[in-house]
């Protein structure tokens, strides 16, 4: 009995915190929290043509205080395009251009849509907006066959940053072909001000070629049943969003990206190399934005919203960090920063030093453990000393024993060599370190210490005097055994 | 491969040529198609004493079809013959605006597709025509029947229905029978243009692919793909989607049509 009344008395004050935080919430922003039934009763006054753009670009913020009838039309075209240098592919896209034109209308508006569909086009569509509440997202009220229009209208109660694609059968060929778009409703108070604001959208595309194959490349149906993309791309085609087409701005000023995934498959590791995003409304919800994000996921149909202060000059990479497909499918855009270099934020290479490792300091052999064989005669060391050099010398000496100037000495014809096998094992099994000079050319650089058994050293020091017009002496494991240099 | 394909296409299409001289500009033949079973890509019904509707079998009776679409030059003579549907009188009721759009007058094919499909008929311009004949529009079933043509070359089907969606519309369309026919003997079934059928719009696939109205349930259920013959046959969703798009009196430049009788 007197447990009970305890837990009793705990829940109700669990009750009344609660009810307090919540009632705090909902007074600290209320237009966030504005309800769906509230948005659904707003008075809409007026009515406006909607400003509708082509990616990279973003209508202009609403700055309309009230819900108002807002008209969109979309113009549906099947049109020949590029997709990369040399490849074409015929695009089915909302108003010209894949991605579709974004459209971007208030919390409360009331949206009047007008599908237009081409006479010249081949195929039926209709469009399934994500905005909307109602059957297919309004593909129930708008199939349209080529050479008519439909119209619906649909009240824009949910705030957030949606996709909308075309719904018509069979669907995945539809988006597959360049059917997708933004649509923004922006929540009553708006978005916090930005200096630019950009549209961004990542697609997969399956060509009955491979990627790079010249030509107009027919939808291949199999590699999209599979998921085998043989493009991905921003902005509907390789390089849409770099060079003189990449996206710009300047330090000192906050930018926006409104990204979105068209899919029809591929989810997006959404990242800009060289950028934290300050602030990201994860899959285009409204509510509850984080912060000091590396990379946010864009799922195929669906989006995210991205700020970010430019703060260092310089070029950025967007890319889907899925990075196979940054760099042989196309997932690349740029976004050149102009501006004065701040050394604080980012200060660019200062110093270009030679690492040392700690420790022992030696370079430890590839599988330690393994005993070398035994070579039974030259011919038998120099071939295994072929393999050992290619393995751990090579890199510095370079393949054919003639180094690099200024940072690594010949091993070929090399007068270092002459001087006797003694300082030449000493410094492979010890290490090398200051200023040296061979064939009459001063280095002054580091060799690590060599952690390799007595065989493999006598091999490739054999291999060595008996390569490039060396003086042809043989190494054997007893001179390594004498000559070791002694651990420090 | 591709290559061999290609010559083989060359060569019906000199073919096709000498034979269209050989035939004029008279009605096309017609071909015979024996009855059968065949299982449509839509359409869920139930069996005897189930309740539970499915993809079954229906069988077809046999009928008659037009070798190939009905060209224009046909077209022209129906019109010369039945001025009630010439561009300028016909009725609004049953075309839309578009009726005969690239025809620039009553009794002028538009130039270079005398032996091409006629398209923006509408589906009652295209009934009057087969009616004239003695004839009616095939139905879905057995258009899709001749189609399948007892299961030889679907591949074929499918690429060449894939490769014309990606094909940027001509200038001018091609004049029929220039490809190779399928089994029964049936010329540009895919790849030229769609065409109507008698009852288009009944066995539609709704107003879109996944079907989230509770309308056609009965015909399409569930999410997506669910209730198709082969949910991987994308040209099958297209040419029920374009019929499903559809209203009688409409006319598109892609869409024509060929007869079919009861034999």
């Amino acid at each position: 009995m007197k447990l009970r009344t305890k837990g009793a008395s705990r829940l109700m004050a669990y009750r009344v915190f609660a009810s307090t935080v919540f009632a705090s919430t909902v007074l600290a922003s209320p237009a966030w929290c504005a309800s769906r039934d509230e948005n659904a009763a707003d008075k809409i006054i007026g009515e406006e043509k909607a400003i509708l753009t082509d990616a990279p670009n973003v209508p202009p913020a609403i700055m309309r205080k009230n819900a108002t009838k807002v008209v969109v039309h979309i113009e549906v075209k099947e049109v020949e395009g590029r997709l990369a240098d040399g490849v074409s592919y015929t695009f089915w896209t909302f108003g010209g251009k894949v991605p579709g034109k974004f459209i971007r209308v208030r919390e409360g508006d009331l949206i009047e849509m007008h599908l237009d569909n081409h006479p010249d086009n081949k195929m039926p569509h209709n469009i399934d907006l994500h905005a909307v509440n109602g059957p297919g997202g309004g593909a129930a009220a708008s199939l349209t066959a080529p050479g008519h229009s439909s119209v619906f209208s649909f009240k824009a109660t949910n705030p957030g940053l949606y996709v909308y694609h075309c719904a018509t059968a069979p669907v995945a060929m539809h988006v597959a072909n360049g059917m997708y778009g933004l649509i923004l409703v922006e929540p009553k108070e708006g978005l916090p001000k930005v200096d630019r604001e950009y549209y961004v959208m990542q697609s997969d595309f399956y060509t009955k070629g491979p990627n790079g194959e010249q030509g107009l490349q027919p939808f291949s149906m199999v590699k999209a049943i599979d998921e085998r993309p043989d493009y991905v791309v921003f902005n509907g085609a390789v390089g849409s969003t770099t060079g003189d087409k990449a996206l710009t701005g300047n330090v000192g000023e906050t930018m926006r990206l409104y990204v979105g995934d068209g899919g029809p498959n591929l989810t997006s590791s959404f990242h800009v190399i060289g950028q934290i995003f300050d602030t990201v409304w994860a899959e285009g919800n409204m509510s509850t934005p984080t912060h000091n994000v590396q990379t946010t996921m864009v799922p195929a149909g669906g989006s995210a919203i991205a700020d970010f202060k430019l703060t260092v000059p310089g070029t950025f990479i967007l890319v889907d960090h899925s990075l196979t497909r940054a760099f042989n499918r196309g997932a690349l855009a740029q976004l050149k920063v102009a501006g004065a270099e701040d050394k604080m934020i980012y200060s660019g290479k200062t110093d270009d030093l030679v690492y040392l490792p700690e420790g022992a300091g030696a370079r430890v052999a590839e599988q330690p453990g393994r005993a070398a064989p035994a070579a039974k005669d030259k011919a038998e060391r120099i071939k295994a000393g072929e393999g050992i050099f290619a393995n751990n010398c090579a890199a510095c000496h370079q393949p054919a024993g003639q180094g690099v100037a200024d940072a690594f000495p010949p091993l070929a014809k090399s007068d270092y060599l002459k001087g006797g096998k003694a300082r030449v094992i000493k410094a492979v099994t010890g290490g090398l370190e200051g200023k040296v000079t061979v064939n009459g050319k001063n280095y002054d650089g580091v060799m690590p210490a060599w952690d390799l058994p007595d065989e493999d050293i006598a091999n490739v020091l054999t291999y060595v005097y008996n390569s490039w017009g060396n003086s042809g002496e043989t190494v054997t494991p007893d001179d390594i055994k004498a000559g070791r240099a002694k651990a420090n | 491969m591709r290559r061999a394909g290609w010559s083989i296409f060359w060569g019906a299409a000199i073919f096709a040529a000498s034979q269209v001289f050989v035939a004029g500009a008279s009605c096309g033949e017609m071909v015979r198609v024996p009855a059968g079973d065949y299982l449509p890509f839509f359409k869920l019904s139930a069996g005897k004493g189930q309740t539970k509707a499915e993809n079954r079998p229906v069988t077809v009776r046999a009928f008659v079809l037009d070798e190939a679409p009905v060209t224009n030059t046909q077209y022209l003579d129906f019109v010369r013959a039945h001025p009630e549907w010439r561009r300028s009188q016909a009725k609004a009721l049953f075309v839309d605006r578009h009726y005969l759009g690239k025809w620039p007058g009553d009794l002028t094919p538009p130039e270079g597709e005398a032996q091409s499909p006629v398209t923006n008929v509408s589906w009652f311009a295209a009934q009057a025509f087969c009616e004239a004949r003695g004839l009616r529009l095939p139905t879905t079933d057995e258009w899709e029947y001749a189609l399948a043509d007892a299961g030889r070359g679907q591949q074929a089907v499918t690429q060449i229905s894939l490769d014309w969606f990606s094909a940027p519309n001509p200038p001018r369309l091609a004049a029929v029978r220039r490809g190779l026919p399928n089994g029964y003997g049936f010329y540009d079934m895919v790849g030229l243009v769609w065409e109507w059928t008698l009852d288009f719009s009944s066995a539609a696939t709704g107003t879109e692919q996944r079907n989230t109205s509770s309308k056609d349930d009965a015909q399409f259920c569930g999410g997506g793909a669910a209730g198709v013959r082969d949910p991987s046959d994308y040209p099958a969703f297209m040419r029920y989607a374009s019929r499903a798009s559809l209203k009688a009196a409409y006319s598109q430049d892609n869409l024509g049509f060929r007869c079919a009788g009861d034999t």
